[in-house]
């Protein structure tokens, strides 16, 4: 139910634009995964043995612990990418400002 | 065009920016000035236009690393031999401008730092101030095997090739330009000199830099630029000897 929901609320952003295509897929893979783990409790069981944890649920929080720190780090890069954009982006309005004023005060003379 | 451009980056200065820039043009030299008015919130900018100065405004606060890069791409397009970096805070005294000038021609060196401990300079520096200093004098030994008396001086002089190449993209860190920046210079082989300066006590307002508890983060950050810098240069090496 909980990644029925999940999945449906990704599909909603998408189509009102307010998530793009490229970080969805994140979102809509997790929601996948929350689906068929919450459909398949024994898949988890199955795993946790297979790693060799005795209580199941504590591999859930692992995994789920280690998908948001990435996550995280994901945006945190692209916060990084960003902010050099915006410089790029301030630094060239700055100077193409200033360098048509410079044309135009020669065109005048 | 003037000899050499003259880059000032100015942040909500409006107290110092009229004053630092009479004193600059009442000394007659042949040179242009360029204030980089980094997003000030009063009235910096118009001060600046009310003289004969061009001025760049960035439309939002990039920080003084990203304000000086805008004067490098500027004094890139328009092929400026030489740049002078001053501070707009009145700190530098524009009578060194003409001797950094000289200097970098006479020596055909790549940059030419001012320094206040080469002389007596009439500026306060506090115990804080002095450790940080003392302790980037020892990094950059450490690095790089040269003695730089003052790496956290702003007043620089460069040339063509150097402020070019610190124009591009990802080529200048943005926050704080000083002891990583002369590290990543002298680990480019560019040749660099210090002439002596006088430098004077800010006359109103505070620095940015240097209030609070900011002197920490300030090391912390340039401790991790140079830890980058030194990394990039020794794989650089290590790639170049293995090619």
């Amino acid at each position: 139910m909980c990644g029925f929901v999940f999945f449906i609320n990704v599909i909603y952003l998408l189509i009102t634009k307010k998530l793009n295509e490229r970080l969805s897929i994140v979102w809509l893979a997790g929601s996948l995964i929350i689906f068929i783990l919450s459909g398949n409790p024994e898949l988890l069981d199955y795993l946790a043995h297979y790693i060799g944890i005795q209580y199941p649920p504590s591999l859930l929080f692992l995994l789920s612990t280690l998908v948001l720190l990435y996550l995280v780090l994901y945006l945190f890069i692209q916060i990084s990418i960003l902010n050099d954009k915006v410089k790029e982006l301030t630094q060239h309005i700055a100077l193409y400002h200033a360098l048509e004023i410079e044309q135009d005060e020669i065109e005048k003379k | 065009m003037g000899r050499f451009l003259v880059i000032i980056p100015a942040y909500n200065e409006e107290k110092n920016i009229g004053n630092v820039l009479e004193e600059i043009l009442d000394l007659n030299l042949d040179l242009d000035i360029l204030v980089v008015n980094d997003g000030s919130t009063d009235r910096t900018a118009d001060l600046a236009k009310s003289y004969n100065v061009t001025v760049l405004s960035h439309i939002s606060n990039l920080g003084y690393g990203a304000a000086l890069q805008t004067g490098y791409k500027y004094a890139a397009i328009k092929k400026y031999p030489y740049i002078i970096q001053f501070d707009a805070d009145g700190q530098h005294d524009p009578k060194s401008l003409e001797n950094i000038y000289n200097t970098l021609v006479n020596h055909e060196l790549d940059v030419v730092i001012g320094s206040r401990f080469l002389i007596g300079s009439t500026m306060y520096i506090g115990p804080l101030k002095r450790f940080v200093v003392i302790f980037f004098r020892m990094i950059i030994y450490l690095f790089t095997g040269e003695k730089i008396t003052d790496p956290t001086s702003g007043l620089r002089g460069m040339n063509f090739k150097v402020f070019r190449y610190f124009s591009m993209r990802n080529h200048f860190p943005t926050d704080y330009p000083d002891a990583d920046l002369l590290i990543q210079m002298l680990l480019n082989n560019y040749k660099v000199a210090e002439v002596p300066t006088n430098m004077r006590d800010r006359v109103f307002g505070k620095s940015v830099q240097h209030a609070g508890i900011k002197p920490f983060f300030y090391m912390v950050r340039i401790m991790l630029n140079i830890f980058i810098i030194v990394v990039r240069y020794k794989i650089r090496v290590w790639v170049k000897n293995n090619a």
